[in-house]
């Protein structure tokens, strides 16, 4: 599953820290998220979809093989 | 862990591992005394104080489960899944040890010490797994 949070992240210019803090999980779940090797739990992903005021489609995408 | 815990809440964690250490240890040898005695009550009753003494133990545990974010109770999880299935290999394999005569018929696995460090091996392993794959 591919994701454009790095990029969202960015544009706010938020720490993979202040991210996490925002939706009360550690800097080691965003980095895991953002680099693909966790897939979020869909209470999670709304999280991030509601503090970067957009939906969850506009954040994750689902890849060929998924 | 997980996320920052407030002090308070930290100092809870920390004083709940203190305790499930000491009564863990302390447990261990109030039961071994019990179980020595000629009173087959107070031999059952030495079995109930082993059992009951894991029990802060498990408390610890649960509480860094519910501590922890998702992705970290993700790793926890599978960890403890490998470690159920190596615990299980390596106790089949120690029994055939056994009986092979490989080693003395009097020889006995430390049982409670080597889960522990099975499954925090097995953790250990699941996180590095995590952290590497791609």
């Amino acid at each position: 599953m591919k994701n454009r949070l790095k990029v969202l992240r960015a544009e706010r210019n938020w720490s993979q820290l202040e991210l996490g803090n925002r939706v009360g999980v550690s800097r080691q779940a965003i980095n895991a998220v953002e680099t693909g090797r966790f897939d979020p739990s869909l209470p999670l992903a709304l999280k991030l979809a509601r503090v970067f005021e957009t939906s969850v489609e506009s954040i994750f995408e689902l890849e060929s093989g998924d | 862990m997980a996320k920052a815990l407030p002090l308070q809440q930290a100092l809870k964690y920390f004083l709940l591992l203190i305790l499930a250490m000491v009564v863990l240890y302390g447990g261990g040898a109030v039961s071994g005394h019990f179980v020595a005695s000629p009173s087959a009550g107070l031999r059952w009753l030495g079995v109930a104080v082993a059992v009951v003494s894991l029990v802060p133990w498990l408390g610890f545990i649960i509480t860094s489960l519910a501590l922890a974010d998702e992705y970290h109770r993700r790793i926890v999880l599978v960890g403890t899944a490998v470690a159920f299935v190596v615990g299980l290999l390596l106790h089949v394999a120690f029994n055939v040890i056994v009986d092979a005569h490989l080693v003395s018929p009097t020889f006995s696995l430390a049982e409670l010490p080597v889960a522990m460090g099975v499954w925090v091996l097995s953790v250990g392993l699941t996180l590095l797994y995590y952290r590497m794959r791609l």
